[in-house]
């Protein structure tokens, strides 16, 4: 079996290849001691087989986030025997730069000439013959959200060649080849001078002359006056194989804009836009709920009704609510936001939500790229915090994990609906939601207080708008269902079970009691206890829980609850621990410390919003 | 001048990109010194600055603080 890396720039459709080649069978996992995802899948063609891996897109192998620090890694010490690099035709002059760094490897390489269509709309005529000979590797044209050219560019595997061997000003290839020579790695030896990566210490002495005479001799840092040279490299290398460019069309995505990012309209859209999200998110989330809930609840009365031992049934019943809970109540609201979202991805929308949205998000000291992970913790808060991987700076990422718990997840939109909603009518849970994005904000500025350096200004890329496809959405959809289900719901399921058998050992009975003065001071009757305890074992059952524990039907807890109760209920199981499942994921993901923070922030916040809506 | 003060729709060659990190982080995007730029979008209330590089056709959205520290000549 050959293992082939697909290696591209950002936005240049590596993904959408990757799935059409890939089928739906892809494997995934992280880079090992890192949270950067890797994708692998097996190929079969002509009796040879494939184990593709997809690597992180990067804008070159000079690593400015984790993304790029994943790939370079894998390709300086694992295992591969070819190189795809995919390249945006339509951006042809930028994304060669990538493919003369690859070439350094002096690998077998294939190149895949992705947005053909793309290209030709905006006049890029790309003289393929031209390019092969040039770069000796074969060019494939593709168009990969239609399909087109995927099997010519899995047949041409086969006659993966090693790269012309591009070389850069006497002087500076001086330098290489005398590195080379004792490493035996031209790649190597280009990131050792450039300082990529610490050379080994008999290499320090002369690698460290060398840049310090390219340093006397440009005024560059070394890694700058290489970049430069295949910058230019790269420049006449597609001077060579494109045609002047005809007259540009200005293109329909261009004129999107002026509506898109309009002060005002661009405004008002995203409003309207993110209306239309939650809304139909939440009327199919209903939908589906209403279909799945009872057929289960049914399912789950047959089971218990052949169970004779209370203890036993107790527990039983706790594993089954949990079962439901995850595919019932969570699932349903989840999956239309995550299939909204990624089209919107998908169309190229969201970097524009990211520039819009910039303001707002460095308000709580983060940059507009941040905003998806927020958004996705309306919907389930353990893949948006998976989702945090696409902030490249750590501490970002990890005020972006303290703050993600407080967006409340489908679970707690429930029980905002249902208490707030449904007792206190349609406007105070408007402004209930309000409420919280403020409150975020003001503990992102109270966060602020600690870091010591300002957040990074935002710097990305806004790519031009794509029609979407289908399928690569749906796998974008499946992809973070399978985050949820195979994370989030099975510890679902154990905290559910945990507490059933608390309740089966008749423990929680005492906590009611021990709880009393802590409720007293939130003004809440002491049997919510419980249910705030443990709640975030199960927090998707808050309601139900509260509603046992008042001993009164859902419907009628306005009867035993003041208004400022509901909201002071709310308020703290809102933004308290979110749940057991989130908990986890913060702890894999960023440690315990962070788990520790966010436990001690999120209890002291909920305390203090109970108090303050107790007080007034 | 720097991008900041380059007015909506003008075009302008860049002449220094300031700043370490964040340089590093533009040019792999693909905005390098002496490319020819166009002024797209400002966004509102101080938000980021969308230009369109017309040497490789690639779209890049900054953010003012490291809009002001791209230098330019306006075309």
């Amino acid at each position: 079996m050959k293992r082939v890396v697909l290696v591209g720039q950002p936005n240049c459709g590596k993904s959408s290849f990757f799935s059409q080649i890939s089928g739906l069978m892809v494997q995934t996992s992280n880079f090992p001691g890192t949270t950067v995802k890797l994708s692998k899948a097996r190929v079969k063609f002509h009796g040879q087989e494939y184990e593709v891996i997809d690597l992180p897109g990067s804008y070159s192998l000079f690593p400015t986030d984790d993304a790029e620090q994943a790939t370079l890694n894998f390709l300086l010490n694992e295992h591969f025997d070819i190189i795809i690099n995919v390249i945006d035709a339509s951006l042809i002059w930028r994304s060669l730069e990538l493919t003369l760094e690859l070439t350094e490897l002096q690998k077998p390489m294939i190149v895949v000439l992705n947005m053909m269509d793309e290209a030709r709309r905006r006049g890029v005529k790309i003289d393929i013959e031209k390019l092969q000979e040039l770069l000796n590797v074969p060019v494939i044209p593709v168009i990969a959200i239609h399909g087109k050219g995927i099997y010519d560019a899995v047949r041409s595997l086969r006659e993966a060649r090693i790269p012309t061997r591009f070389t850069f000003s006497k002087h500076i290839e001086e330098a290489i080849t005398s590195i080379e020579q004792k490493v035996h790695n031209r790649f190597l030896a280009i990131k050792y001078i450039e300082g990529v990566i610490p050379p080994p210490s008999e290499l320090a002495k002369e690698i460290q002359e060398i840049q310090e005479k390219f340093a006397e001799l440009h005024g560059l840092p070394s890694y700058e006056v290489i970049s430069a040279e295949r910058h230019h490299l790269s420049m006449k290398l597609a001077e060579k194989v494109t045609e002047k460019r005809g007259k540009r069309k200005i293109m329909l995505g261009d004129k999107l804009d002026r509506f898109f990012l309009h002060p005002v309209f661009g405004y008002l859209f995203l409003i309207l836009a993110f209306a239309l999200i939650f809304a139909t998110a939440f009327w199919v989330g209903k939908f589906l709920e209403d279909l799945i809930i009872s057929p289960l609840e049914n399912i789950s009365s047959a089971i218990l009704s052949g169970v004779s031992s209370p203890a036993l049934r107790e527990i039983l019943s706790s594993a089954i609510d949990g079962i439901i809970g995850g595919a019932g109540i969570v699932l349903p609201y989840f999956l239309p936001l995550v299939f909204l979202l990624s089209l919107f991805e998908e169309i190229g929308y969201l970097s524009r939500v990211a520039f819009l949205t910039d303001v707002l998000m460095h308000k709580i000291g983060l940059h507009g790229k941040a905003v998806v992970p927020f958004l996705l913790g309306y919907g389930c808060t353990v893949p948006a915090l998976m989702a945090t991987r696409i902030i490249e700076n750590k501490r970002d990422r990890i005020l972006s994990a303290l703050l993600i718990p407080f967006v409340p997840c489908s679970a707690r939109t429930a029980v905002i609906l249902a208490l707030v909603g449904y007792f206190l009518g349609l406007w105070y849970a408007i402004a209930f939601y309000f409420g919280n994005i403020i409150v975020i904000a003001l503990v992102g500025r109270f966060l602020a207080i600690f870091r010591n350096e300002p957040s990074p200004e935002l710097i990305i890329e806004v790519p031009s708008y794509k029609m979407p496809s289908l399928k690569i959405i749906v796998k974008k959809v499946a992809f973070q269902v399978e985050e949820f289900i195979f994370y989030a719901w099975p510890i679902l399921i154990a905290g559910s079970i945990f507490l059933g058998v608390l309740q089966a050992g008749g423990i929680t009975n005492y906590t009611n009691y021990i709880f009393a003065p802590f409720m007293k001071l939130i003004s809440l009757p002491p049997n919510l206890g419980i249910t705030l305890i443990f709640g975030f074992l199960r927090k998707e059952l808050t309601l139900v829980m509260a509603a046992q524990a008042m001993g009164v039907e859902v419907t009628k807890l306005n009867l035993v609850l003041t208004t400022k109760q509901i909201l002071t209920f709310t308020a703290f199981v809102t933004f308290y621990i979110p749940c057991l499942s989130s908990v986890v994921t913060q702890w894999r993901e960023f440690g315990g410390k962070v788990v520790a923070m966010s436990t001690v922030l999120s209890f002291s916040v909920a305390l203090i919003i109970s108090l303050a809506i107790a007080i007034i | 001048m720097s991008l900041l003060e380059l007015p909506i729709g003008s075009r302008a060659r860049v002449v220094t990109i300031q700043g370490g990190m964040s340089r590093r982080r533009i040019m792999a995007l693909g905005l390098r010194e002496g490319d020819e730029i166009e002024l797209l979008y400002k966004g509102a209330f101080g938000g980021p600055i969308l230009v369109k590089n017309l040497s490789n056709g690639s779209q890049i959205a900054v953010g003012r603080g490291m809009a002001a520290k791209i230098l330019v000549v306006p075309l």
